[in-house]
């Protein structure tokens, strides 16, 4: 099939998982006893049944809950995610202030991931049962096993409070106004610690992954049949093992973009870092409705680019795999 | 003598079923000429021509004898030489030309990878050496298949390529390993003849791996028949086909099944399944791409009698086992009707299909895949009686009976489907099927799988079983040897259609289409041995 019709299909899709979305969250996210008006009322230091009531009206929250998800649906078509109740800002204005830094570290995560798990899984597959495989085998399962929030505590400790290399948390040195190169310095050295906390874990899948997909590979007839044509074995290991090994990991891959571009909520408030996990766990604490649904919907239309984009990998990956 | 093994010794790991895969064997092939080595599974055939190339598997290796290649010894050779002769001088192609390409590189870079390994040259010249390569093959519209990947192919295309890489960089041996073994009738007998067309042009050595007698008449000069990892036999292709001098060839010789002992047909018929106008058709694409249907099954009626087995002969895609599967309603058919003691199969909901259930059993291809590995073999076969209602004790005693009936030690029950042999398990395989009791028995390439001589007994018992419990069977094969030997009448199918039917020896002795007598053709040995 044509690969832009495809593309345009998937993307009405995306429209109207994220509409079911949106729908979902408003009544899921109003379950809860208590509305923003109570929380904004408890927070002012005054508040009788008057003046709870007038706060009620002045957000709509009086209204019978289909006119207030009707009005909501109206606004979020023309790009207006509201006001948060919290910071008197726009929503949208807020999540795109954080969203470059969530994406940011989730990049750098991801391709370290990505890179040191293949490299090691590879490693270990190269003589299965032997010494080095045991060891990459204990170590991913080590990392996969120890809880984020507990290593990037452990990290902080080690290198930011014992050895002093590196800063513990935020995102850049506050007041130091860096700019050019020395502000991206100061970011990167920043990002490792967060980065390396949440790469870890997923670098452990990647290894345990690439390993068993390349021993699997090693064994098939057209392994054996490059070693039959006289290739030499790294062009045996490169072109015929690893590129067939590969192709399962997209899927993982493409698992792991999703779940992180949600904010990993635990790393980031560990190291304070100012991206859509801190935000989301602060719109919880607050109570802010308007700013919550609207990281919902941000992340639910980037979950959905982010499985097509996977597709489209697989297809272009695997020549088997076809789009439809 | 371009190839000489001298009391070559290949050891299995520790704790393989026995210690050497090959025991002190010698072996010569003369240039210009083709070897057959014959053997089934386990005989060490394959393992002699993997030790040739240098590619045992991981924990098999020589433990002695050598291997002259022109007179210098393979064995002690060093890794990088023996490695730059790969491909060079010696060659090898592969049992399933599928399994032995690479799915995601594009046959272009296949073959051109082979010529670049060994030659500096660049890519688009290797590309283009690949391409003269693959029409010399036979192959056309060369340009498209270059960028072609082993899917789009079929399976004869696919063995061509194999074949056009293999010969890539004119070795002086190639070496095919069961290289037909995996392709349908008509195409093995094309690529045989490639096989041996180029063997004669070229003037190469062939070394050419077989479990089928057939295909040794076929094509092989000289012979070595193997077993346990020994040599039995050895000589000009005429003298051990025509007078054997070992007992096991003699057996492995009259296992290869005849037409000369086709069943005549059942003096009165008894219908018991009545097809009428079945047919089948598959969808491709959905909701939003354009949809084609593909007609696996078209307008296919047939008349299965009580007693009597109906063979179903066709090539892969003929539609044969999705025919039987509509029949059995694992499929459900889109026309036509399946009248079983006149119900209406095709059309019954699953209420008032359960009881007819129990009446039409299967027997699978696989005999490896089609029994739970984690399950005891009388818990498989006391499922199907225990899911109808039946006692366990009861069921129980009736699996033993009809192990006992297939051949195997009751005691088989309390043990699990790995720890026994691929013929042992299809007796199972059988034996479950038959401890519902059923009227009409669905046989689905059930000595595909097995070797020659162990399908030999499982036909054996098959016609045995038939005619004590008097039971209807549909006998689905690609194998038109096989089905002589067992079908009282057969039906040929092609492309989802009935080609020709009727009583197997009329079929055999006076086919009346063109398909059937291509296929007839095909039959490796024909008329040779």
């Amino acid at each position: 099939m044509n690969r832009l019709h495809y593309i345009a299909m998937r993307l009405v899709k995306t429209a109207l998982v994220t509409i079911a979305v949106v729908v979902l969250s408003f009544f899921l996210i109003r379950l809860a006893p208590g509305d923003a008006a109570t929380v904004m009322a408890g927070q002012s230091g005054y508040a009788d049944e008057a003046f709870v009531k007038s706060l009620r009206a002045e957000y709509g929250l009086d209204r019978p809950l289909p006119v207030q998800l009707w009005k909501y649906l109206g606004a979020v078509a023309q790009g207006d995610l509201g006001t948060s109740y919290a910071r008197r800002m726009p929503v949208l204005e807020v999540i795109l202030q954080r969203l470059p830094n969530t994406l940011l570290l989730d990049a750098f995560a991801l391709v370290v991931a990505i890179a040191g798990g293949v490299w090691l899984g590879g490693l270990a597959a190269r003589r299965p049962g032997s010494a080095g495989d045991a060891a990459v085998t204990v170590l991913s399962m080590l990392f996969y096993a120890v809880p984020q929030f507990w290593l990037g505590m452990m990290a902080v400790l080690l290198f930011a409070v014992w050895l002093a290399w590196l800063p513990p948390f935020g995102i850049e040195t506050m007041g130091a106004d860096y700019t050019g190169l020395a502000r991206v310095a100061d970011v990167a050295s920043h990002m490792i610690l967060p980065g390396m906390t949440l790469a870890l874990y997923y670098l452990a899948g990647y290894a345990r992954l690439t390993r068993t997909a390349m021993i699997e590979v090693a064994g098939q007839d057209f392994v054996k049949t490059a070693r039959a044509k006289g290739i030499r074995e790294g062009q045996v290991r490169r072109r015929h093992i690893l590129r067939n090994a590969l192709i399962p990991l997209i899927t993982y891959a493409g698992l792991q973009a999703s779940t992180l571009v949600g904010g990993s909520v635990l790393v980031e408030n560990v190291f304070s870092w100012p991206g859509i996990g801190t935000l989301a766990y602060e719109a919880v604490t607050a109570r802010d409705n308007p700013l919550l649904l609207g990281i919902f919907i941000v992340t639910a239309i980037l979950i959905s680019l982010f499985n097509l984009v996977t597709d489209i990998a697989y297809s272009l990956a695997d020549p088997r795999v076809e789009l439809a | 003598m371009l190839v000489s093994l001298r009391d070559l010794r290949v050891a299995l790991p520790p704790g393989a079923d026995r210690p050497l895969a090959v025991s002190d064997v010698s072996l010569d092939i003369a240039r210009n000429e083709i070897v057959c080595i014959v053997g089934e599974s386990g005989s060490g055939k394959s393992v002699t021509a993997h030790a040739i190339m240098g590619l045992l598997p991981r924990g098999v290796v020589t433990t002695g004898g050598s291997i002259l290649f022109d007179g210098v010894d393979l064995l002690k050779e060093p890794p990088a030489a023996l490695r730059a002769r790969r491909g060079r001088d010696i060659a090898m192609i592969f049992q399933d030309p599928m399994a032995a390409l690479n799915p995601v590189v594009a046959i272009g870079g296949q073959v051109s990878e082979q010529i670049r390994a060994h030659r500096a040259i660049p890519e688009s010249l290797a590309l283009r050496q690949a391409g003269d390569l693959l029409s010399q093959m036979g192959l056309k519209d060369v340009a498209g298949l270059l960028k072609a990947y082993p899917h789009q192919l079929s399976g004869g295309q696919r063995q061509r390529v194999m074949i056009a890489m293999a010969l890539s960089l004119s070795p002086r041996l190639l070496i095919a390993d069961e290289p037909t073994t995996a392709l349908d009738v008509t195409t093995q007998a094309q690529i045989l003849k490639l096989i041996k067309a180029i063997q004669a042009e070229r003037q190469m050595s062939v070394l050419f791996i077989t479990h089928d007698f057939g295909v040794v008449a076929d094509i092989a000069d000289r012979v070595a028949v193997m077993r346990h990892g020994r040599v039995l036999e050895s000589g000009p292709v005429a003298q051990v086909l025509g007078a054997p001098a070992h007992p096991y060839t003699r057996a492995l010789i009259a296992a290869v099944p005849r037409d000369a002992c086709a069943l005549p047909p059942l003096p009165q018929a008894a219908p018991l399944v009545r097809v009428t106008g079945l047919s089948k058709r598959f969808r491709r694409g959905g909701l939003f791409s354009r949809r084609a249907d593909v007609a696996a099954v078209d307008r296919v009626s047939l008349i299965l009698n009580r007693g009597e087995t109906l063979g179903i002969v066709g090539e892969s895609g003929s539609g044969k086992s999705t025919l039987a599967r509509c029949v059995i309603r694992l499929l459900d058919p889109d026309e036509g009707a399946v009248l079983f003691d006149g119900a209406d199969i095709a059309r019954m909901k699953a209420r008032g299909l359960r009881p007819l259930r129990r009446r039409i059993q299967m027997v699978f291809q696989d005999p490896f895949s089609s029994l739970n590995p984690r399950r005891r073999i009388g818990d498989i076969l006391t499922a199907g009686p225990r899911a109808y209602g039946e006692e366990a004790g009861a069921a129980r005693a009736r699996a033993a009976e009809m192990l006992r009936l297939v051949g195997l030690n009751p005691q088989a029950m309390d043990r699990f489907a790995h720890e026994f042999s691929g013929g042992q398990r299809q007796r199972i395989g059988l034996a479950r099927a038959l401890m519902l009791k059923p009227d009409v028995l669905i046989a689905d390439e059930p000595v595909s799988a097995l070797d020659v001589t162990v399908q030999a007994q499982v036909l054996d018992l098959l016609d045995d079983v038939r005619r004590r419990m008097n039971l209807a069977m549909l006998f689905i094969t690609h194998d038109m040897r096989v089905a002589a030997q067992v079908c009282h009448r057969v039906m040929v199918m092609r492309h989802g259609r009935v080609v020709e039917s009727g009583p197997t020896r009329e079929v055999f002795a006076a086919p009346s289409s063109d398909y059937t007598r291509a296929l007839l053709a095909a039959i490796p040995g024909c008329g040779r041995i």
